[in-house]
C-alpha cells in the first residue's frame, strides 16, 4: 500500500482512522502518528464530512463512490482539491466494520484546466500574440459554417489542435469527427479507405466495407498531410467537395454523405501544384477558409506562456513541482529558432522537467545538449571563484539590485550573493 | 456504522433511529447503549434514557465513567453547558435527571450531586435510588482502592 501513488485511508466503525499509507501522508501533510486513532473529519474537514460523507453514501446506497471531486483540509497547505473513491469494509458476516477511501491530489490538473480555460488558451492552443489571437477570432467567426478549411503551417505548429478547435466550436461538435493521415495510408488503399469498397473490388476485398467519408456522415473529417494524397485519389475528393457524392470502389451506385472537410499540410501547396503533385482545382475547392499558422520563431511573445503551459503539463505527468525556469534558460530559448516549432519546445520542456529535481528551477544546464553546447552553466560553488566583484556589481546594476533576479540569472542561491556582498562590505 | 456517523455529526434523531434498528437486530453493544443514552436525553426521552442508563451502569459503570471525552468525541460537555444555561429547555425535574446522566460521562461527583438533588426535591424514584446506590458504591470502591 505504501508503494502506490494513490492515497489510501481506512476508518473503523466509529470513523476513526485505522490506516494511512505513505501517499496519503505526503498529500495531506498529516503524520501517521498524529492521525491514527483519530476521527477522520477532525483532520480532513472536507465540505462533505457532515452531510455527504462518501462512506455514509456507500452505506446508504450500497454502491461504491467513484471519482468524486471534493476538497480536503491538509496540514499547512489549506484545502486541496482531490478525487476520491470510497467503499465499505465488511466482516465475514457481511456486516460493515469500516470504510476505505482512496484519493489523489488534483491541484495540478485543476491548475492546468484553469490555464486551458483561460483567454490565452483556445481549446488547447496556447498563445496571445496578435497573429494567434486573430486565428482564434477567425475560428469563432466561422463556427456557423460548413465550408471546407485548409490549415497550413510548418511541422509542429499545432495544425491538428487547430483542426480540433474548429470542430469543437462548430455546429457539428457533437457529431462524428474522423481523422485521416493521408501520408500513412498506402497509396493503393487510400481510395478504398476514404470511400469504401464492395466485395471483390480487389483481391483482398472479401466483404463490403464503408469508407471514412461514409462513416463520418453528418460530422467532420480531418485530412492531415493532404498534399500526400495520391494524385489519382484527388478527383474523387474534388467531386465529393463539389457534389457531396461518391461511389464505393468496385460499385456503380452513387452515394451521398454530408461531411465537413478540414485539411492540413506542412507543405507549400503552390509549389506542389507547380510540381504537378497536387491539383489546382482541388486546392481552390479546399481553400475556402485558409488558416495559416505562424512558426514559433515568428511569435516569440508566446514563448513564456507556452513554457509555463508545458511546465504545468509535465509537472502533473511526472508528479513534480517546478518553481520556475531561470532567466538564462529563457534567454537561450528566446534566441533559439525552433525548426520543430511548438512540438520541439514541448519536447525541450518535457526533457528539462524530467531532469529538474522536485521543487527545483529549470536551469540552463538542464536544457537539451543542442541548446546548451556553448553555455556554461555556473554551479553554486563556481560562482564565488569565477565572478569578479565588479562583474557582480555590474549585474546587480543591470537588474536594479534585484538580488533574486541576479541569483536566478547566475543559477545560484540568493544567500550566495548576500554573502559575497557582505564580504565586500556592501551588506550588513 | 451509519448510526455512528449520525452521532458523530450530532444528528441525534437519525442516530437514535439507526441505533434502535441495530438494537432490534440484537446488536446492542455497550458502545451503542452508551451513545443512545445521550441521544435519548437530548431528544427529551428521559424515561428511556434513565432505563438504558441504569441498565448499563448495573452491568459496567466504568464503561461510562472511563469515557475519554476528547478521544471519543463525546458531546456531553457541550450538551451539559447548553442544559445548564437553559439553552436546551427541560423542566427542572428532567433537567436534574439529564444532567445527572450526562455528568457521569465527565465527573462522577457532579453526577451524584444532581441525582441526590433530584431525590431530595422530588422524593422516591426506584430507578433514581438504584442509580444513586450504584454510583455511591462505585465511589466508595475508588476511595478504598486509593487508600
Amino acid at each position: 500500500m505504501d508503494s502506490i501513488a494513490e492515497a489510501v485511508i481506512t476508518v473503523d466503525k466509529d470513523f476513526k482512522v485505522t490506516f494511512i499509507n505513505d501517499a496519503a501522508e505526503r498529500i495531506t501533510g498529516f503524520k501517521k502518528s498524529e492521525i491514527l486513532g483519530q476521527y477522520c473529519r477532525h483532520f480532513f474537514d472536507s465540505n462533505f464530512c457532515e452531510y455527504n460523507c462518501p462512506i455514509v453514501n456507500v452505506l446508504k446506497s450500497e454502491k461504491n463512490v467513484y471519482d468524486r471531486e471534493t476538497e480536503i483540509n491538509c496540514n499547512g497547505k489549506g484545502k486541496i482539491p482531490i478525487k476520491l473513491n470510497a467503499a465499505i469494509l465488511k466482516d465475514g458476516l457481511n456486516q460493515p466494520v469500516g470504510g476505505v477511501i482512496s484519493f489523489r491530489d488534483i491541484s495540478a490538473l485543476k491548475e492546468l484546466s484553469g490555464i486551458l480555460k483561460s483567454e490565452t488558451n483556445y481549446h488547447g492552443y496556447v498563445g496571445k500574440s496578435k497573429k494567434i489571437l486573430n486565428i482564434f477570432k477567425l475560428i469563432d467567426e466561422i463556427s456557423d459554417t460548413d465550408a471546407p478549411i485548409i490549415i497550413t503551417g510548418e511541422t509542429g505548429t499545432g495544425k491538428e489542435i487547430i483542426a480540433n478547435a474548429v470542430q469543437t466550436v462548430s455546429k457539428r461538435k457533437s457529431k462524428k469527427y474522423i481523422k485521416v493521415n493521408c501520408s500513412v495510408i498506402p497509396p493503393n488503399l487510400i481510395i478504398s479507405e476514404l470511400f469504401g469498397h464492395v466485395k471483390g473490388a480487389f483481391t483482398d476485398a472479401k466483404y463490403d466495407r464503408i469508407g471514412r467519408f461514409e462513416f463520418a456522415d453528418g460530422g467532420t473529417i480531418f485530412l492531415d498531410e493532404i498534399c500526400d494524397l495520391p494524385i489519382e485519389a484527388q478527383p474523387k475528393l474534388l467531386r465529393f467537395l463539389q457534389e457531396g457524392t461518391f461511389e464505393r470502389l468496385g460499385e456503380s451506385t452513387t452515394r451521398n454523405a454530408d461531411v465537413r472537410v478540414i485539411a492540413a499540410t506542412n507543405k507549400n501547396i503552390e509549389s506542389e501544384i507547380k510540381k504537378g503533385s497536387f491539383r489546382e482545382d482541388l486546392y481552390y475547392r479546399l481553400d475556402v477558409i485558409n488558416i495559416e499558422l505562424p512558426p514559433l520563431r515568428e511569435r516569440k511573445d508566446d514563448l513564456p506562456l507556452l513554457i509555463n503551459f508545458f511546465i504545468k503539463k509535465y509537472e502533473n505527468i511526472y508528479n513534480k513541482k517546478i518553481k520556475d525556469i531561470d532567466a538564462a534558460s529563457l534567454e537561450i530559448l528566446m534566441e533559439y529558432s525552433f525548426p520543430g516549432n511548438t512540438r520541439e519546445l514541448e519536447n525541450i520542456i518535457e526533457y528539462s522537467v524530467i531532469r529538474t529535481k522536485n521543487e527545483g528551477t529549470i536551469c540552463a544546464c538542464l536544457l537539451p545538449n543542442k541548446l546548451r553546447s556553448k553555455i556554461k552553466c555556473k554551479g553554486k560553488s563556481e560562482i564565488t571563484e569565477d565572478l569578479h566583484n565588479n562583474e557582480l556589481i555590474e549585474l546587480l546594476n543591470k537588474y536594479q539590485w534585484n538580488r533574486n533576479k541576479v541569483a536566478s540569472v547566475l543559477g545560484i542561491d540568493r544567500t550566495t550573493i548576500w554573502r559575497r556582498l557582505k564580504s565586500m562590505g556592501l551588506e550588513k | 456504522m451509519l448510526a455512528n456517523h449520525h452521532f458523530m455529526i450530532r444528528n441525534y434523531l437519525d442516530a437514535t433511529i439507526t441505533f434502535e434498528k441495530v438494537i432490534a437486530k440484537g446488536g446492542a453493544s455497550k458502545s451503542i447503549r452508551k451513545k443512545i443514552i445521550i441521544c435519548y436525553v437530548i431528544l427529551f426521552q428521559i424515561e428511556k434514557a434513565i432505563h438504558e442508563f441504569l441498565s448499563l451502569i448495573q452491568e459496567d459503570i466504568t464503561f461510562i465513567t472511563d469515557t475519554n471525552l476528547q478521544d471519543e468525541d463525546c458531546p456531553c460537555p457541550e450538551l451539559i453547558s447548553e442544559i445548564e444555561i437553559n439553552k436546551i429547555n427541560f423542566s427542572d425535574k428532567e433537567k436534574k435527571m439529564a444532567l445527572g446522566i450526562l455528568w457521569l460521562y465527565c465527573d462522577l461527583d457532579t453526577s451524584l450531586r444532581y441525582f441526590e438533588e433530584y431525590h431530595k426535591e422530588y422524593g422516591q424514584n426506584i430507578k433514581i435510588n438504584e442509580i444513586i446506590s450504584i454510583i455511591k458504591t462505585f465511589k466508595n470502591q475508588i476511595i478504598q482502592e486509593k487508600q
